[in-house]
């Protein structure tokens, strides 16, 4: 086959669509939110261009850096349950018998097909005072009752006066539940390609040695899945820290974090200067977080001494 | 008699509807190298990981010095493996690869430091206790999980295909290496291996195993000598194979009549495994055999006391030390003769077509059924 890339006609010509779409969608739109994060309002509609810093300034007032820092917060916090719930799903699809697995995949990925409006209100229907869970939590609470009923132990009062139903839209625990509900696909994946490739016989060779499966874990299963998980976090993280949606709806406006904030500022606010400031504070942000990401690769191969 | 030290009791193993091992029972004794060796998916690595515990049983039980150990854990046994992909730690560099068993083990960090050089140096991996795994040769990389399982101090050491991955110059080396090892440390090495001569090389005693039965265990040379039937025969070595198509009782022994090689008297006991049928219709499952390095080819009628065959000059293979003829009998058959390399360079083609005849002592001949019973 003759080199392609050689010659330039058809390389523009392969390159083309790439280049106009990257254009029209990417370069363009962001160009126009970097320089109205420069800008001030003239009128209602207009937009002008002065390099001016308020915009960024505006960032630090402790109202915003609150919010930011919930944001982060609860994405932190999101993510590490996410963590902890993922790599045991994903060490369960990464030792699944071979016919069992594309069928748990399938299962993981289901969610992706449906509208995340949809579940998102499917979780508010879970969630609410007289939601499903509470119905669940009320029915044991009454079991639990009656069992004491039965034990003759009712004077002692265990149980308390009387079910009180878990309050969780509108504080940070349900919006957390949301968040770990729709990352936790992507924390699965990445960890659970790195369990799959991962050489059986090296967690065998453990056990042989005389490690249980706990020290085996520790020492050989996890160490050797750390990039899979690191991974996972942050592609976990990012999302989790630009949620809309789930800030809105299971927060009930109680828990807003920083896309609900740049949202009002597009519409209600009709600040789109201060809105774009911080779209792009939480861009740069994200990508700090890569860069530390490769330079947490770079070391690790540097350690495992790869001259 | 020596001691016993693993004995497998009856173990079949069953994958599903597939019967990987069926019924095999085998004492190893305390200190030898045993093979166990067999064509592709005969059951060996299962027959392996039965005994460090990976998998178990569906029936039978395996006692390790007389105890009961059919239950255990892979990490309960005093027992360690190398694996074919000798599956070295690769985010630990080499002392810390060879001291994690020691470590599970909780020893003492002064004594670990000292068995760990000691492995090292029997090895000969002294040198490169800091590397990481994937600065090290296919060869060093298993020395390190050899060292890893020997500094356990195992009573039995497993070894899976260990020298498969490596190079053929290589493989020879690490064959005399591992014997010596093994005669240094005296701990008992049960070796999986497809290769018979690996097998025959290094083994004290061998186990022959076909599609999860065993055919026959014994030492390389009597296996050599007297294989249990014609599977083993050509298993261990090759053999120029002649179906037998008629038994009959003579005074001195019985008669063996062949197509190929017409009637041949065969002056002692045949194997009781080989049924001489009542009458001539029957069918006999025998085959009379000769191993090619006990063949000869000359021009020349060969002499009354040989067996021969006449038959066409073939192709001839260089291999080194000698070649290999190869005679194509009148039937199409052909068979084969080891030959020395002189006399290779003076014969002719193939092409021309010369007639010769492939001969033999009748002594070298083995009278074998075609599939001995299953032991
Ligand atoms: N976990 C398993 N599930 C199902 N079948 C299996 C499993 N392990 C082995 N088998 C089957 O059992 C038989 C024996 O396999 P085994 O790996 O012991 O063969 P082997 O003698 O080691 O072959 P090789 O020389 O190719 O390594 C094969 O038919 C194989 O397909
Ligand atoms: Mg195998």
């Amino acid at each position: 086959m003759q080199d392609i890339s050689g010659k330039k006609s058809v390389f523009f010509a392969f390159s083309a669509p790439t280049f106009i779409w990257l254009t029209l969608f990417f370069v363009v739109p962001l160009g126009i939110i970097w320089l109205y994060s420069f800008g001030e309002n003239v009128t209602i509609t207009k937009i002008e261009t002065t390099w001016t810093l308020d915009n960024y300034r505006r960032i630090l007032e402790p109202e915003i850096l609150q919010l930011i820092g919930r944001s982060f917060w609860l994405a932190f916090v999101s993510t590490v349950i996410c963590l902890f719930v993922g790599f045991p799903m994903a060490l369960v699809i990464a030792t699944a018998s071979f016919k069992a697995k594309p069928w748990l995949l399938l299962l993981i990925m289901l969610p992706f097909w449906t509208n995340l409006l949809i579940r998102t209100y499917a979780l508010l229907n879970i969630l609410g005072t007289r939601g499903r869970l509470n119905d669940v939590l009320r029915w044991l609470y009454e079991r639990a009752e009656q069992f004491q009923a039965m034990l003759g132990l009712e004077r002692l009062n265990l149980l308390g006066d009387g079910f009180t139903p878990l309050t969780l839209l509108g504080t940070p625990a349900g919006v957390i539940y949301g968040i770990v509900y729709v990352s936790l696909p992507f924390t699965i994946l990445p960890i659970y390609s790195a369990l799959e490739r991962m050489d059986n016989s090296l967690l065998e060779a453990s056990m042989d040695l005389g490690a249980g499966q706990l020290q085996t874990a520790r020492n050989i299963l996890i160490p050797l899945a750390m990039s899979g998980i690191v991974t996972a976090a942050i592609i976990t993280f990012i999302p989790a820290l630009g949620q809309f949606l789930t800030p809105d709806l299971l927060g009930r406006g109680q828990v807003d974090m920083i896309a609900n904030v740049i949202e009002r500022q597009f519409k209600k606010a009709n600040d789109w200067p201060f809105g774009s400031a911080i779209s792009l504070t939480l861009l740069y942000a994200t990508f700090i977080l890569l860069a530390l990401r490769s330079f947490y690769d770079a070391a690790r191969s540097k350690r495992e001494g790869r001259m | 008699m020596t001691d016993t030290i693993v004995s497998i009791r009856g173990i079949t193993k069953r994958f599903g509807s597939v019967e990987a091992l069926k019924n095999i029972s085998i004492d190893i004794q305390q200190g030898e190298i045993f093979a166990l060796l067999g064509p592709s998916g005969c059951g060996k690595s299962t027959l392996l990981r039965l005994i460090s515990g990976f998998e178990s049983p569906s029936e039978g039980e395996l006692l390790l010095d007389g105890n009961d150990m059919t239950a255990l854990p892979p990490n309960k046994r005093p027992i360690n493996m190398v694996f074919q992909s000798y599956a070295v730690f690769p985010h630990m560099n080499v002392e810390d690869n060879v001291a994690y068993g020691l470590k599970m083990e909780k020893v003492p960090a002064k004594e670990i430091k000292e068995r760990v050089a000691i492995a090292l140096e029997q090895v000969h991996l002294s040198n490169f206790s800091q590397r990481k795994p994937d600065q090290l040769s296919g060869g060093q990389r298993q020395r390190v999980a050899l060292a890893r399982a020997l500094v356990k101090r195992p009573r039995v050491l497993l070894l899976d295909e260990p020298l498969s991955a490596l190079d053929a110059k290589l493989r020879d080396a690490m064959r005399l290496e591992l014997v010596k090892l093994q005669e240094s440390v005296g701990v008992t090495f049960i070796i999986v291996t497809h290769d018979q001569a690996e097998a025959m090389a290094m083994a004290d005693r061998i186990a022959v195993l076909e599609s999860g039965t065993l055919r026959q265990v014994a030492s390389p040379a009597e296996l050599y000598a007297h294989p249990a039937d014609a599977f083993v025969a050509d298993f261990i070595g090759n053999i120029n194979a002649f179906d037998v198509q008629q038994i009959s009782t003579i005074d001195t022994g019985v008669a063996l009549h062949i197509d190929e090689l017409g009637v041949i008297e065969w002056f002692s006991e045949p194997p009781s495994t080989i049924s001489i049928p009542a009458s001539s219709e029957d069918k006999v499952e025998a085959t009379l055999s000769v191993r090619p390095e006990h063949v000869s080819i000359s021009t020349t009628i060969p002499a009354n006391d040989q067996v021969s065959i006449e038959g066409t000059l073939g192709d001839i293979a260089f291999q080194g030390q000698h070649s290999i003829a190869e005679i194509r009998l009148d039937n199409g058959r052909s068979i084969s003769a080891i030959i020395a390399n002189d006399q290779a360079l003076i014969l002719p083609g193939a092409n021309k077509q010369l007639r010769i005849w492939a001969h033999w002592s009748i002594n070298n001949m083995l009278l074998l059924p075609k599939k001995a019973p299953p032991l």
